[in-house]
């Protein structure tokens, strides 16, 4: 069976897990024979090649102006691109705040100046490297080198922190523990399946049978096969210009007790090589003369697991470096980011589309913008006819699709799915939950079980709020929580608070104006939180975004939520990291009715939100460094 | 000791072994227990974890050291071709035989900046007849 061969529907996985055992159980066989072969862990000819026969990159035919603004100022001060390009792509306040002002009339490439140093632990303030993790006894530092640097990439091109597994590419190769192994193979399998997050499957010694979730295909990161970088200075340019690199490193045994300052292997006679090894190359710095580097043997060894290598030295400059770009996230890896009418899906050439649903009363419309120039909104599908509020819309395990629930003129509520490209058809999914809903629904996908249950939280007569899920056996109605609710909004989270589960957190408005907090731990039962704000009298919109995240482990990303009052957006925010508080940010917008969606994008975290006008159009606010934004008037809702 | 296995050098089959019944350590099952005549010697290859920072340590730990000794060889690391594959040198467990009598020595697959957490820890007991 071909994994993404067909879109997966729900009814389908529930009929081949129930006939056939789970799907992907017949993968792995297939995968190992066909791709650990001698010739991929002995010498591909076509793969890593020796750095000085590497094809020569032509940086200036390649660069262009990218995602990531910090970079494309980068590119632009080395001369790389114009300033028109780089302003049709990025707001000029994004450009500024990642440096413009202070780029002058560069030289052209190559003499444009390569950086003197780069550390991606510490660039423009910022890091972008994910946590240092530990290979222990296994030699599958090939997998460790080629996640790190995926994970680094989905950071620097998409904003967005990610934790993928090594095991998954381990295993699904069909390697075990003891077995080495090359880049060509890690770049065929990422090239060919993407890659999976560790719940999904898991890294382990002790070589567990390759069974991932079987909506694996779901919550991969894709992207093209690897790049090669051969000789030293196109090695440091395309850190400059792009990001990490992984290298290959002679192992002599004085490398295991290296723990500061530049390492340069003893000539002693006793100092023995005792291997080869991959590792990424977060930077470098010509003061040193050398390249630091993430290795995969835990915070224990070196500088909390990095370490500078003088260049040159054991081999670290004998071949050519694997590179990677055009990184695609899935709707995993951005579960928390989004809610309400608007998701950023993978679709579009940067992979980065707006696709925001919305209701007249009756039918839904789909709209969707381009991840880039010239920022029009389109018109796609329109479907179902008792579409009583704009839907929320969420991205899916199931082959990314795209699903949505939303309440009926009925006090029911309504589930659709299409195929998260957009190009439909939409599927009806069918009229579910009790039959006294009253407000807008909260929707997501949640970690419990594999396709994730799915989460309904909405408002129910009795002013109470009602928790409804679905999980392999159809939609269960829930127990009811809160009191005096006035309306529920498009605010369920599956927050990274809690483990193995993350706790479902949902904020109501009640009957006095006060929005309130509510969230359920493991032990299932739903708690009241805090009160914050007044004179609320339209349902809110949040998220789990990653401000106060130091890297992909946490701490814990702050909430933000947006909610409509006296025609204008106010802005609150909650700071999980700190004290745990929520306040209010800015207050934006004009003639706003009601906030319907809102994401933390892949534009540099820039939050995005669509609100119904009084009118009762959909517009487009944005917030980046330079504070909130007002975008065009999409269409009628 | 000899290159090519003589008489007086066994590989990979233990003298008069005995099997403890561990767990194989990286898919080999090293004896806890080997016997050798004075003048013999008997190798193994180790499973090497150097990918993972981790290296072989022989450490003496009771009976009587000069009755049997136990060395780590490291040999060369196999030659690259154009595409390199993550790569091990050969570790190579070598007893010799010295004099009649018992000796036990201590084997740790450990890394060398977390001295406490040994990947494997073992006894190897060398008797000479």
């Amino acid at each position: 069976m071909t994994p993404q061969a067909q879109p997966l529907t729900f009814g389908q996985l529930r009929a081949a897990i129930a006939k056939e055992g789970l799907p992907w159980q017949a993968v792995p066989e297939a995968r190992a024979n066909q791709r650990v072969t001698p010739r991929t862990l002995g010498g591909d000819p076509k793969g890593l090649p020796l750095a000085d026969k590497a094809p020569k990159i032509d940086f200036r035919a390649i660069v262009d102006v990218g995602t990531n603004p910090f970079l494309a100022v980068r590119r632009l001060e080395r001369g790389f691109i114009t300033v028109d390009k780089i302003q049709e792509r990025f707001p000029r306040m994004a450009l500024l705040r990642a440096g413009l002002a202070e780029v002058t009339e560069a030289e052209k490439p190559p003499e444009g100046g390569t950086a003197a140093s780069v550390d991606w632990r510490n660039r423009w303030s910022r890091n972008w490297i994910t946590t240092v993790r530990d290979q222990d006894g296994c030699n599958a530092c090939w997998a460790f080198a080629g996640v790190a640097l995926i994970e680094a990439m989905v950071k620097i091109e998409d904003a967005i922190w990610t934790r993928l597994s090594e095991g998954d590419i381990h295993r699904g190769i069909g390697a075990k523990c003891a077995n080495l192994g090359n880049l060509t193979s890690v770049s065929n399998f990422f090239s060919t399946n993407g890659v999976c997050d560790p719940a999904c499957f898991p890294w382990a010694t002790n070589d567990p049978p390759y069974t991932p979730t079987p909506d694996r295909s779901g919550r991969t990161v894709r992207g093209p096969a690897f790049t090669w970088v051969g000789g030293v200075q196109a090695a440091k340019d395309w850190i400059d210009l792009y990001g990490p690199l992984i290298t290959w490193f002679d192992v002599y045994n004085d490398f295991f007790g290296y723990s500061s300052g530049v390492y340069q292997r003893s000539t002693s006679p006793s100092n023995s090589e005792v291997g080869g090894h991959f590792m990424l190359v977060v930077g470098y710095s010509d003061a040193l003369g050398a390249w630091l580097v993430k290795n995969s043997w835990g915070t224990g060894w070196g500088m909390a697991g990095f370490g500078w290598i003088k260049y040159g030295d054991s081999s670290i400059d004998q071949y050519s470096k694997a590179a990677l770009c055009n990184v695609n996230p899935d709707p995993w890896s951005k579960r928390r980011l989004h809610n309400g009418a608007l998701y950023e899906s993978g679709n579009g050439a940067l992979n980065r589309n707006l696709e925001v649903m919305s209701s007249n009363g009756s039918r839904v419309q789909h709209w969707w913008r381009e991840g880039g120039p010239p920022w029009t909104w389109g018109v796609a599908k329109s479907f179902a006819t008792d579409a009583a509020v704009c839907p929320t819309l969420t991205g899916t395990t199931f082959n990314r699709n795209m699903e949505l629930v939303y309440l009926t003129p009925d006090a029911r509520l309504h589930h659709w799915w299409g195929p998260g490209d957009g190009s439909g058809p939409w599927n009806d999914g069918g009229v579910f939950g009790p039959t006294d809903c009253e407000g807008i629904p909260g929707f997501v996908q949640s970690d419990y079980n594999a396709p994730g249950n799915f989460e309904v939280v909405v408002k129910v007569a009795g002013g109470r709020l009602r928790h409804i899920w679905r999980d392999g056996a159809g939609w269960h109605n829930g127990p009811k929580f809160g009191a005096n609710i006035f309306l529920s909004g498009r605010t369920l989270v599956q927050s990274d608070f809690g483990s193995p589960h993350g706790h479902l957190e949902v904020v109501a408005v009640l009957n006095n104006g006060a929005m309130q907090h509510f969230w359920r731990k493991e032990t299932l039962t739903w708690k009241a939180g805090a009160l914050f704000g007044t004179g609320i009298f339209t349902p809110p919109v949040m998220i789990q975004g990653q401000y106060g995240m130091v890297n992909e482990a946490g701490p814990h990303g702050n909430f933000e939520l947006c909610v409509a009052a006296d025609g204008k957006v106010q802005h609150w925010w909650r700071n999980n990291s700190g004290d745990g508080h929520w306040r209010q940010g800015p207050i934006f917008g004009r003639e706003v009715a009601m906030v319907v969606g809102m994401c933390e994008s892949q534009w540099d975290m820039n939050l995005e939100v669509i609100v119904r006008r009084l009118d009762h159009k959909l517009q487009h606010y944005w917030r980046d460094g330079a504070g909130w934004h007002e975008g065009p008037v999409i269409g009628p809702a | 000791m000899t290159e090519s296995g003589s008489d007086e050098e066994s590989e990979g089959k233990v003298p008069g072994s005995l099997d403890d019944g561990t767990e194989p350590v990286l898919g080999v099952r090293i004896p806890a227990h080997i016997e050798l005549a004075a003048g013999e010697s008997y190798r193994l290859a180790l499973p090497s974890a150097a990918g993972g920072g981790y290296t072989w340590e022989a450490t003496p730990a009771g009976g009587d050291p000069g009755a049997g000794r136990v060395e780590l060889e490291l040999g060369p690391v196999p030659p690259q071709n154009e595409q390199p594959t993550s790569a091990l040198a050969p570790v190579t467990l070598v007893a010799a035989g010295l004099s009649p009598g018992r000796a036990v020595w201590r084997l740790r697959l450990v890394r060398v900046w977390q001295p406490a957490t040994p990947l494997v820890d073992r006894l190897l007991e060398v008797v000479v007849r």
